[in-house]
């Protein structure tokens, strides 16, 4: 290949990645610039491969030349990159979450070994199409900001300061409440429960329907319930103590991981109810919220973890 | 343009920019081409790759701050640009932008020195 050859298709590498009002006009300069560069680079002798392919690449990758000529603007504005990125990762999170609660829990999983990778690519096919569809809205928001600017900004759309360790105590006692009269029934279990409050004879098929299963009230009962009793206790000293510290919010993540693993465990190792569709219900619930505390328990120690030692004063109140 | 990773040259493209922008249009109240431009800014001490000017130009040919056209004289086609009218004012403008901020600059590293 001659030196002009090699400029000629460099010129048109970088040209093809323009708009196409400039495309011809930005070839024929480069095309003139580089041919002068070489010349003068050959100081009058006849220019030889080697001292174009030095010229082009001082000149660089072509792809990164034509930026320099002109920036498209971009798919997602670099202001909704996080924005996007955390919603992206969120929906998929739960969607992947959700597909694999609904494998777990559905009896009809173990009778069709083929449900569990139609799930997953109903899953993916259905996250894909979200993926795009935020895609979409994202780029239009962004041409949208970009054609009609906005107007002076202003600082009353600021949201308030909130600290995010600060616990609400009217919020927390309410809260308290509702878990331990929650755990209080599940621990007594829902059938005995009904058959003791009913002013008549509970029908048998209500108590057989929300019947605990025996192997799951011996042996994985008793240990759930504990770890959501410590759970609960360990929300209230919090709101005691009226604010979160370093250390509490590890016991809490680390807690949360425990109930996380256990609740997963249960799920995979039995039935917790006797009969369907009531421990389909409470597996589906179990497999969905072990799983979501899982990530979030995980992400918050490794949040942790990174923080230690960037933040000296993080318990310091102020 | 690809950034550099070290520091040095990745503040010292920073410093340049703004520099850059400044010089070329120093040279261009007259006539000049791509080529011609560059070595008349090499020959004062101002090296500029030729991937970073010829698409400079472009650019401030886009925002309306210069001026080209293709010509014959002397050998090849080329094109040459000159300031606009636009550009002319803006060059006056930033020219006394740049004289005021490099004397503060001037006191605040010769201050810093002394210290």
């Amino acid at each position: 290949m001659t030196p002009q050859d090699m400029i000629a298709r460099y010129a048109h590498d970088v040209a093809r990645r323009l708009p196409r009002e400039m495309r011809a006009d930005v070839s024929a300069e480069l095309r003139a610039l580089l041919t002068e560069e070489l010349d003068a680079r050959a100081g009058g002798a006849a220019p030889d491969p080697e001292t174009a392919r030095a010229l082009l690449a001082g000149f660089g990758d072509p792809a990164l030349a034509a930026l320099n000529y002109h920036t498209p603007p971009p798919v997602i504005d670099a202001r909704d990159t996080r924005v996007f990125g955390k919603l992206a990762a969120t929906i998929l999170t739960a969607l992947a979450i959700l597909a694999l609660s609904v494998a777990l829990s559905d009896p009809a999983a173990r009778a069709d070994a083929a449900l569990p990778g139609r799930l997953a690519e109903g899953a993916i096919q259905f996250g894909l199409q979200i993926l795009g569809a935020l895609l979409i809205l994202f780029w239009a928001i962004g041409a949208v900001r970009r054609h009609r600017p906005q107007g002076a900004w202003s600082p009353r759309a600021l949201p308030p300061v909130r600290d995010p360790d600060v616990v609400n105590r009217p919020l927390a006692a309410v809260s308290i409440l509702f878990w331990t009269a929650g755990l209080s029934i599940l621990a007594a279990g829902p059938a005995k429960l009904m058959a003791s409050v009913a002013t008549e004879a509970a029908a048998p098929q209500l108590l057989a329907a929300f019947a605990y299963d025996p192997a799951f009230e011996a042996q994985r009962a008793p240990v759930l319930w504990t770890l959501l009793a410590l759970s609960i206790a360990l929300y209230a000293w919090h709101a005691v103590a009226g604010r979160r510290t370093r250390a509490s919010r590890l016991a809490e993540a680390g807690l949360s991981l425990v109930i996380s693993v256990a609740l997963l465990h249960i799920v995979l190792a039995g039935a917790v109810f006797a009969a369907e569709p009531a421990n389909e219900y409470m597996e589906f619930a179990m497999a969905l919220t072990g799983s979501w505390g899982l990530i979030d328990s995980v992400s918050t120690l490794h949040r942790e973890n990174r923080a230690r030692g960037r933040q000296p004063f993080a318990d310091v109140t102020v | 343009m690809v950034e550099p990773a070290d520091p040095f040259s990745k503040l010292e493209l920073e410093l340049r920019r703004g520099a850059i922008v400044l010089a070329a249009l120093s040279q261009l109240r007259t006539e000049q081409y791509g080529y011609s431009l560059r070595q008349a800014l090499s020959a004062r001490g101002m090296e500029i790759e030729e991937g970073t000017l010829y698409p400079l130009l472009r650019r401030l040919e886009s925002q309306g701050l210069l001026t080209s056209h293709w010509r014959i004289q002397d050998g090849p086609p080329r094109r040459y640009y000159v300031l606009s009218e636009d550009g002319a004012r803006l060059y006056a403008r930033l020219s006394a932008s740049w004289n005021a901020l490099s004397g503060v600059m001037a006191d605040l590293i010769n201050d810093g020195a002394a210290e």
